[in-house]
Parts: structure tokens; sequence; C-alpha cells
């Protein structure tokens, strides 16, 4: 699907935390600094818990994100899919660094 | 994991005199020292770890709260303390707000699962306004242990 002009996509995806020490305070720092370059809102849900990804570590932090578990990541917003892909690459790649930007 | 899984009681401090990030990690370290959870002769050496942690990335986790960490070899089990600092102390938060509540948290290098739980349960509580504030605005340790003890038996919802 292409993203065009303004318009508000909704998008979601999962996946699954692959390093032994979960999402831990850096790797949720690192969340937020990437979701913060996104317009979409975003939101990372595990087990019944939401948390929105751009405001506080402890709303992502409270999620207790463990090896193994599966997170839902979803954006709404016209870069919605941007967003998503980008979320799901930094977990994938277990937190390693952030994609330079733009 | 609860509250009184990792909170030495007898470390608890509701009148932090540090002014700075340094100074409250330290009085916070010592404390755990008086109350006999960590060896002395190690005290130095678990302050600097925990300053080196918080140069890749400052432990604030908003609202007025930071949660200073570090692994440590000479810890056998999770131990951790609460300090208020009624000024309030700059600690590079993300969101830019003074910190007044903070939770000091030492574990041992080969269970970084009980650290993580320890830091999911301090969130989680303190996403309860309610809970949040009372622990900020509290003057005694009993005022504090007896918010903790609260929270752990679930008397704070959401």
């Amino acid at each position: 699907m292409q993203e065009q002009g303004n318009q508000q996509l909704r998008v979601s995806r999962q996946v699954r935390i692959r390093n032994p020490e979960g999402m831990h305070l850096r790797a949720v720092n690192l969340v937020i600094q990437l979701a913060r370059r996104f317009q979409s809102s975003i939101t990372v849900s595990n087990h019944n818990l939401r948390a929105d990804a751009k405001t506080t570590p402890m709303q992502l932090l409270a999620l207790g994100a463990q090896p193994g578990d599966e997170l839902s990541i979803e954006a709404i917003g016209p870069d919605a899919l941007k967003a998503v892909e980008a979320i799901v690459r930094l977990i994938e790649n277990r937190f390693e660094e952030l994609p330079p930007e733009g | 994991m609860k509250f009184a899984d990792f909170v030495v009681r007898e470390a608890v401090r509701t009148d932090l005199k540090a002014e700075d990030k340094p100074g409250v990690i330290r009085e916070m370290v010592k404390a755990l020292e008086e109350a006999g959870s960590i060896d002395p002769t190690e005290t130095e050496s678990i302050v600097k770890a925990i300053l080196k942690r918080e140069e890749l990335g400052s432990t604030g986790i908003g609202r007025g709260v930071a949660v200073p960490h570090t692994k440590h070899p000479s810890v056998h089990r999770l131990v951790g303390t609460v300090g208020i600092s009624q000024e309030g102390v700059d600690f590079d938060s993300l969101d830019g707000e003074k910190v007044h509540l903070f939770f000091l948290v030492i574990s041992p290098p080969d269970r970084p699962g009980d650290h993580l739980r320890a830091l999911e349960n301090i969130s989680l509580k303190l996403r309860n306004d309610t809970f949040c504030r009372f622990l900020k605005q509290s003057k005694t340790a009993e005022d504090v242990l007896q918010l903790l003890d609260e929270a752990d038996n679930n008397q704070f919802a959401g």
C-alpha cells in the first residue's frame, strides 16, 4: 500500500522480542526517539497493556516485554506504514542502534 | 515482582540532601550500606557503575521519577531502595522535569530478568496518578513503606 498526502492510515504488525534482556530502559529510550520522528500516533501493546510510544519511558517499561513476548505495534496517521516498519526493524535488530534519520 | 521483593526497608530516605545526580546516587547507595545490604568495601565501585550507566542515557522515566540502576557482582540478590528529594534534582530526563522520586536498583549480573521485572513493577504501579502523587508527598519512610505495601496488595487500580 502506498502512502499519499494526508491520508490517515492505520497499520499494525506483530513482532517478537529477541534480545536476551528484553525491552530494557535503553531499548525503551530508542523506541521513543524513533517514534518521535513520525507524525503518526504510535502504540505498543503487550499482553493486555498498551503504551503510547512517544510519551514517557514509564509507559513502555510498564509493558515488561521479555524475550519471546510478541508485541503489537500500531500506528495511525499519514506515515503509519513507515513508522511501524521502522519500529519493528529496531526490535528485530535487538535494539542495537537507531537507523539514520530521513 | 513486588516492591517487598527488592526494597530494603531500612534504606528508604525521604529527605535526600544531594542537589545533583552523582550526589543523589551516592546518598542512596550509602543508605543501602548503612542498612547492611551491600558490602561497604564495594560502595564506591557500585556508585561508579551506576554513574557509568547514566552516561549511556538518563534513567529518568518521566513524571519526576528516575530509576538509577546497575548490575554488580558483589550482590547476590536484587536490592533496591527508594529516595525522595523535596527540592527535586536535575537528572537529564527526557521530559526535562526535575526528579523527586528515585528507585535505585542493584542486580546480580547473572539475573537480567529480575532487574527488568523490578523496573516493570515500578513503572506499572507509578502509572497510577494517586500512588505516584502520594509517594512524592511522603514525608517519612513509614509513609513510603505503607504506600509500597498497599501497591503490592493491589490497592491502587490500573
